[in-house]
């Protein structure tokens, strides 16, 4: 369902994995929840996002990531992906303030094209299992990252479109 | 006229040689002197009669071969010289082959379009001769361009001229009002290619136009798709939002009914039991 704007989206193929959402996720920026798929410019995401994990038990923890697939320019990604922000143990049913941030939050600033933000959650087979922070942010990959950290498949997924803050707003349909 | 022409052709100095080279250039200058005079005095051809001189023209000049480049609406590199020889011979054909070719590719082009026909006011391509400095870039005939009358390039020019008439048909006008006669008026003379000037030879200017319409769909395939995603989680939500608010709107009226049902009990008085003294 959900999961079908993320294979429209061609989040799934490009960053992550085909999953299951098994975990609900809210991302809510400037008290308003960002559904996937919208546009926000970047004065709207300049702050962090207040990140609501679901789940049920507090002892499950979670890691956030959040990349941007098509740095620098979306026809030309030759930093795919760059790494925005990085949050660890975050417990079931709380939000991403809970967690520990190991790669701080970047407010995107895509300079030329539409680029999308991708959140990812994952979900960490124990506490502190995801310690090193990468040394740069581009070039990430995400399934790679999961991989070495035992994360395994993604549980949920967002994105949002993301353009300069004097785009034209991309082709005409809307 | 056509072969004094071509000979005339021949001598001009083009410095820019596209693939196709030094002979379509020179071709190109020829047919413009020609169409300068020719211009004035002929009207608008149909696309039937240019496209018949065409192709009689063909045996004779087949090296003008892929100049018809330029005509890709989308392309507007460097075509210069090749279409400008083109635009010269055979407006109206060209937008017919431009139509076919576009849609095969840039090397499909009929070769021999030759022969300067008299250039109707058809298709555009223009390519005054412009000071050595202007350089055009553009390489295709662009239909939107029609209309004028190929102008000529006679002796100097390397500079061809295609494309859209926007900010270089001031700049053209003066050089063109010796060149170009008859139709073309600066008002149609295609411009140079606003941004680029790129030296390059035509194989190249070809290629750019396939890699730009390459980038252009794969653009426009992505917005395609951020558009179905946007869709599809809208869906999603107005039918996640519509479920929760009939669920709730029972809820509702559940609670309220049962509410209704205990305050009528309250209106009565009850008996309780009262301390005991």
């Amino acid at each position: 369902m959900s999961r079908d704007s993320l294979i429209l989206g061609q989040i799934i193929g490009d960053v992550l994995d085909p999953f299951d959402p098994s975990v609900s996720l809210r991302i809510v920026y400037n008290n308003q929840q960002m559904f996937t798929g919208t546009d926000l410019k970047p004065s709207a995401v300049v702050n962090k996002p207040r990140v609501e994990i679901g789940g049920s038990d507090l002892r499950v923890f979670y890691t956030l990531i959040m990349v941007d697939p098509d740095a620098p320019n979306p026809s030309n990604p030759t930093l795919k992906e760059y790494l925005h922000w990085l949050v660890t143990d975050i417990p079931a049913t709380t939000d991403a303030s809970f967690g520990r941030e190991i790669v701080c939050y970047e407010s995107p600033q895509p300079h030329s094209g539409i680029h999308r933000m991708v959140f990812a959650l994952f979900k960490q087979i124990g506490r502190q299992t995801v310690r090193t922070a990468p040394a740069v942010r581009s070039k990430f990959n995400t399934m790679d990252f999961a991989m070495e950290h035992n994360l395994g498949a993604p549980f949920a997924a967002a994105f949002f479109n993301c353009q300069r803050e004097g785009g034209t707003g991309g082709r005409r349909w809307r | 006229m056509w072969s004094s022409e071509q000979d005339s052709n021949t001598t001009n100095p083009i410095p820019r040689n596209r693939t196709f080279g030094s002979s379509s250039s020179s071709s190109r200058s020829s047919p413009s002197s020609n169409a300068s005079i020719i211009f004035p005095q002929t009207p608008r051809r149909s696309m039937e009669d240019v496209w018949k001189d065409i192709s009689l023209m063909t045996p004779l000049q087949n090296h003008y071969h892929g100049s018809n480049n330029h005509h890709h609406p989308n392309h507007h590199h460097n075509q210069h010289q090749n279409h400008f020889h083109l635009s010269n011979k055979s407006n109206s054909s060209f937008k017919g082959m431009i139509l076919q070719d576009f849609l095969a590719g840039p090397l499909n082009r009929p070769l021999s379009i030759s022969p300067p026909i008299d250039h109707p006011t058809l298709p555009p391509i223009p390519t005054p001769n412009l000071p050595p400095t202007s350089l055009s870039l553009n390489s295709g005939l662009d239909f939107g361009y029609l209309g004028n009358s190929p102008s000529s390039n006679s002796s100097s020019g390397d500079s061809r001229v295609t494309g859209r008439a926007t900010e270089t048909s001031s700049f053209i006008s003066p050089a063109l009002n010796d060149m170009i006669t008859g139709p073309s008026s600066p008002g149609n003379i295609l411009s140079f290619c606003s941004k680029k000037r790129v030296p390059e030879g035509s194989m190249v200017g070809g290629d750019r136009r396939q890699k730009r319409m390459i980038k252009n769909r794969e653009s426009a395939a992505r917005s395609r798709a951020r558009k179905q995603a946007y869709t599809n989680e809208l869906e999603l939500t107005v039918q996640t939002l519509t479920q929760e608010n009939d669920k709730l709107r029972k809820q509702y009226d559940q609670l309220r009914h049962s509410m209704e049902g205990q305050q009528t009990t309250r209106n009565t008085l009850q008996r309780c039991t009262s301390s005991p003294f």
